[in-house]
């Protein structure tokens, strides 16, 4: 017997997981036009940190999850300002920001396996768990499902309301306008990636803090998130809100169907691939976008 | 059919969203003229060369080549069919050299299928050493012929356009559609290209639609001018009737 | 040895991603899918008892029938979209292999027999291994040169520069699009066959992504659009693989090598984008013979001497004769029927430079 109920909670869990790696992946789509492959050893190098500061160092959960927001943010600046900025000035094509984004990714992942190992580590915090029939869940879900609230609140009121934001989305949307319109396209553009790389830095703590830490942590849900982002339009906020929560679920429910068809659980991750597959095909500008932009 | 002429379209119609970028155009092009196609920027000018080169449908109409509708064909069918366009802005390839430019527009060469290299092994190699004399020949007609081994990419933007419009003519066109053949060169060249359209026009019996902002040069070349203003045809005739018309007056000063 | 035959291996797949690539400008993020459709088809077909020649053969047909599969609906999108996509199709095939234990036991991988019929680790078969896979390589590479230096290539890298100019000068983008991410897949199918064959197990975790990039990165660092780049490029990858897996035996470093091997390798390619962004070895030009006897005729004109400057004489002296004939005709008639003339004799022209040439 499926508890439905369960599974549209878990599906809110993944949902609002997908919504802190992809909301920032979708961010620097939209400013720099090419998906990063980097992105989600951002999102491991900020489960890293905050194991450093909460195990290591002894630090208290909340300078360690500051501290993943912050490092990983700068690393995502940084890697803006040093790479890819200055490839883009010269002239590199879409494909080989990708390359190059690919080998920064291995760079970070084989630091952070230099200095933390290629094994699992568990953050050794034991989080209550709550049951309320029909739904247990525990406590670090909760606080996933309030962390992804209070991102999408807090983006909402920054890209709307503070000018930065709103240069945020002007460049995203068109950059030339933007730098006609008097907008210093390269330090929004930085503040973009160092917002992008904050994200996934605070994603990855609480992916770490929900699971366990390894090397691919960030690599497992990468096209996953490329789907969020697709799905939402890439460079579009809101988009990808409901495109998080969108394919959450369609990987949550779809494993109740996995499992009555008699096929592994370990096919999960396809469905979110099946999904890109398909909105590349028939619907590459998303579904929150008009049709005819973006191209 | 509207006329009869080379290239007619019947009541074009294209949107996009909720702009009608090309709204019930109507026009033909008799043989062996040359045709102007004028009007403001934004006016829907190359969109309108876009659908007859059948890089978007129309949404509404026909196009019709040497009595053939064409609307529903792919680009390169109706290249082979001999209508042959060029960019406003030069679209080269731009790692290939001048020559191979010049080369890839040429007709039916054999050696470009997969089969066809090993089938016809002799074949393209001489018709190889054929099309690389023609090109080079089209080269000196343009005097880029010193050029030939650089790469597209190094050239300067006159170049370019001439290079554009060598590419067209090796490909042994019935027509040829100009999108602003002499813009971004300096004034004795434009000069110099309209003049080598009007010789091409007398001796290969080509027929030149072409789109242009020097109204002043186009007028002294032209058989015909269409005026599209916010994709309607506002005026069409002899240049000089053209370049009087109030209405196409009214329409430049306006956007001035 | 062993380190020879990985390098040869994968050169050949890296060769054909830089067919679709280099020349092509398609960005195939899932290659390494042909690879494993390659690897397995020769492992299930040897399991049924085929020889190798067969088993490479099927390897082939399958990998290009995947491909063509892959590519048909994917060719029309975008290059960031075509990669993901294709990087998501490989995955999906590849989470099929894993937990359909029937296809191939899953996880627990499948053993393949060598195509060698020597036991395994003695010195013969690592020669006869070597002799096989390099005599595979060599014809691939024959192949791509052919294909690359023909007008067939040309169009290829037309394709890549502008497809929409190349589709409005007549060359069918999508059919060539189509044929090379067939051929790229058969010949990945073919290595992945040769891989299956020589490590004589297959199992899913050989076919992850990064063997994908690990591909890429020997494109891009040997030399987009050059093949004894791309050869360089595989040779270089694979020394870093084999010293990081010695240095790791020796234990002489103060860092795991194998990362200090990845750190390495993604500095170079960033290092490569940034100050070689066509990679270590330049693009080749197209050469047709045509083109070659250009060039020869170009160095002609500047005053060499001997052989060279005979043919370029001739050619040059073609060229005046096809001048002069056109001239001819262009005064003595007017209208359409010049344009056939001007061919007709070009190709007479043509014909007896050529008997000259062989003079």
């Amino acid at each position: 017997m499926v508890n439905l109920a369960q599974v549209l909670f878990e599906s809110l869990v993944s949902g609002s997981l997908y919504l802190l790696a992809a909301v920032g992946l979708s961010l620097t789509y939209g400013l720099s036009k090419f998906p990063n492959f980097a992105h989600t050893e951002f999102i491991s190098f900020g489960g890293y940190i905050s194991y450093a500061f909460l195990v290591q160092l002894k630090a208290s959960i909340y300078v360690a999850f500051a501290m993943a927001f912050l490092a990983s943010g700068i690393l995502g600046a940084l890697s803006y300002n040093i790479l890819f900025a200055p490839l883009s000035r010269r002239g590199s094509s879409t494909i080989q920001l990708m390359m190059a984004s690919v080998g920064l990714g291995l760079i970070l992942r084989h630091t952070c396996m230099e200095i933390w190992g290629g094994g699992i580590l568990s953050f050794k915090i034991f989080f209550p768990i709550y049951r309320w029939p029909p739904i247990s869940t525990s406590l670090i879900w909760l606080l996933i499902l309030l962390d992804a609230a209070a991102t999408a609140l807090v983006l909402h009121i920054f890209l709307k309301r503070s000018k930065i934001g709103k240069a945020i989305r002007a460049t995203s949307d068109n950059p030339n306008l933007a730098m006609a319109s008097g907008i210093n396209v390269g330090l929004i553009t930085s503040i973009g990636w160092f917002l992008s790389g904050a994200l996934a830095g605070l994603g990855g703590a609480f992916l770490a803090a929900g699971t366990a830490l390894v090397p691919l942590l960030g690599w497992k849900i990468l096209l996953s998130a490329f789907a969020v982002t697709i799905l939402g339009g890439a460079g579009s906020f809101y988009g990808s809100l409901v495109a998080a929560y969108i394919i959450g679920a369609a990987e949550n429910l779809g494993i109740v169907g996995l499992v009555s068809l008699n096929l592994s659980a370990d096919y999960r991750t396809a469905i979110s691939f099946i999904i890109l597959i398909i909105l590349l095909l028939f619907k590459p500008e998303g579904l929150f976008r008009r049709s005819g932009r973006g191209d | 059919m509207a006329e009869e002429g080379l290239l007619s379209t019947e009541n074009l119609v294209k949107t996009f969203g909720t702009l009608r970028a090309i709204d019930d155009v109507t026009l033909s092009v008799k043989p062996n003229t040359i045709t102007g196609l004028i009007g403001p920027n934004g006016s829907g000018k190359t969109t309108l060369f876009n659908i007859i080169s059948g890089i978007y449908s129309p949404d509404k109409g026909h196009v019709y080549f040497d009595g053939i509708d064409i609307d529903d064909l792919e680009p390169h069918e109706i290249w082979s069919k001999g209508l042959v366009r060029t960019f406003q802005i030069p679209r080269l390839f731009q790692r290939l050299t001048v020559l191979d430019n010049v080369m890839l527009g040429s007709q039916g060469n054999p050696g470009e299928s997969f089969l066809g290299i090993f089938r016809n092994w002799g074949a393209w190699r001489r018709h190889e050493e054929e099309i690389a004399m023609k090109a080079m020949e089209i080269l000196r007609l343009l005097e880029i012929d010193h050029l030939a081994l650089s790469p597209a990419s190094d050239i300067s933007g006159g170049q370019m356009k001439l290079l554009e419009i060598g590419r067209a003519l090796m490909s042994r066109p019935r027509m040829l559609l100009l999108d602003e053949p002499a813009a971004g060169v300096n004034p004795t060249l434009a000069r110099r290209i309209f003049e080598r359209i009007a010789h091409l026009r007398e001796r290969l019996g080509l027929t030149f639609f072409i789109i242009e902002h020097r109204i002043d040069i186009l007028s002294e070349h032209a058989d015909k001018i269409y005026v599209l203003h916010e994709g309607r045809i506002i005026a069409e005739g002899k240049p000089e009737e053209v370049v009087n018309d109030p209405k196409v007056v009214g329409v430049y000063l306006g956007e001035g | 040895m062993d380190g020879l035959a990985y390098t040869g291996i994968f050169a050949i797949s890296a060769l054909a991603l830089n067919l679709q690539y280099g020349f092509t400008g398609l960005a195939n993020f899932g290659h390494v899918a042909f690879f494993m459709v390659g690897a397995y088809a020769t492992a299930l077909a040897a399991a049924a008892g085929l020889p190798f020649p067969l088993c490479a053969f099927l390897s082939i047909v399958v990998a290009s029938f995947m491909g063509i599969i892959a590519s048909l609906p994917a060719l029309r999108l975008r290059e960031d979209y075509l990669a993901m996509a294709t990087i998501a199709f490989g995955e999906i095939l590849r989470m099929v292999f894993k937990n359909e234990e029937w296809i191939a036991h899953g996880v627990w991988g499948i053993g393949v027999p060598s195509a060698i019929a020597l036991g395994g680790g003695t010195r013969e078969f690592y020669w006869l291994q070597l002799l096989l896979i390099f005599s595979v390589l060599a014809l691939c590479l024959l192949l791509i040169r052919i294909v690359g230096n023909s007008p067939y290539g040309r169009v290829l890298r037309a394709v890549r520069d502008d497809s929409l100019a190349a589709e409005v000068y007549g060359k069918n983008v999508f059919g060539y699009k189509a044929q090379v991410f067939a051929l790229g897949s058969s010949l990945a199918g073919l290595s992945g066959s040769l891989f299956a064959q020589y490590v004589q197990y297959v199992n899913p975790y050989m076919f992850e992504p990064t063997l994908t990039f690990s591909m890429w990165i020997m494109v891009i660092l040997g030399g987009v659009g050059n093949n004894m780049g791309v050869l360089l490029g595989a040779l270089l990858v694979e020394f870093f693989e084999r010293s990081a897996r010695m240095a790791k035996d020796l234990r002489i470093m103060p860092m795991d090598p194998n990362n200090l091997r990845a750190i390495i390798v993604g500095i170079l390619i960033i290092f490569v984008l940034l100050y070689r962004p066509g990679g270590l070895l330049k693009e080749e030009k197209v050469k047709t013979p045509a083109i070659k006897a250009f060039k020869v005729a170009r160095k002609g004109e500047g005053g060499g001497e001997g052989e060279g400057e005979e043919r370029a004489k001739k050619i040059l002296s073609a060229l005046a004769k096809l001048r002069e004939c056109i001239k001819m005709r262009l005064n003595s008639r007017k209208g359409g029927t010049e344009i056939r003339a001007h061919t007709k004799h070009g190709k007479a022209i043509a014909k007896e430079d050529k008997g000259d040439m062989k003079r």
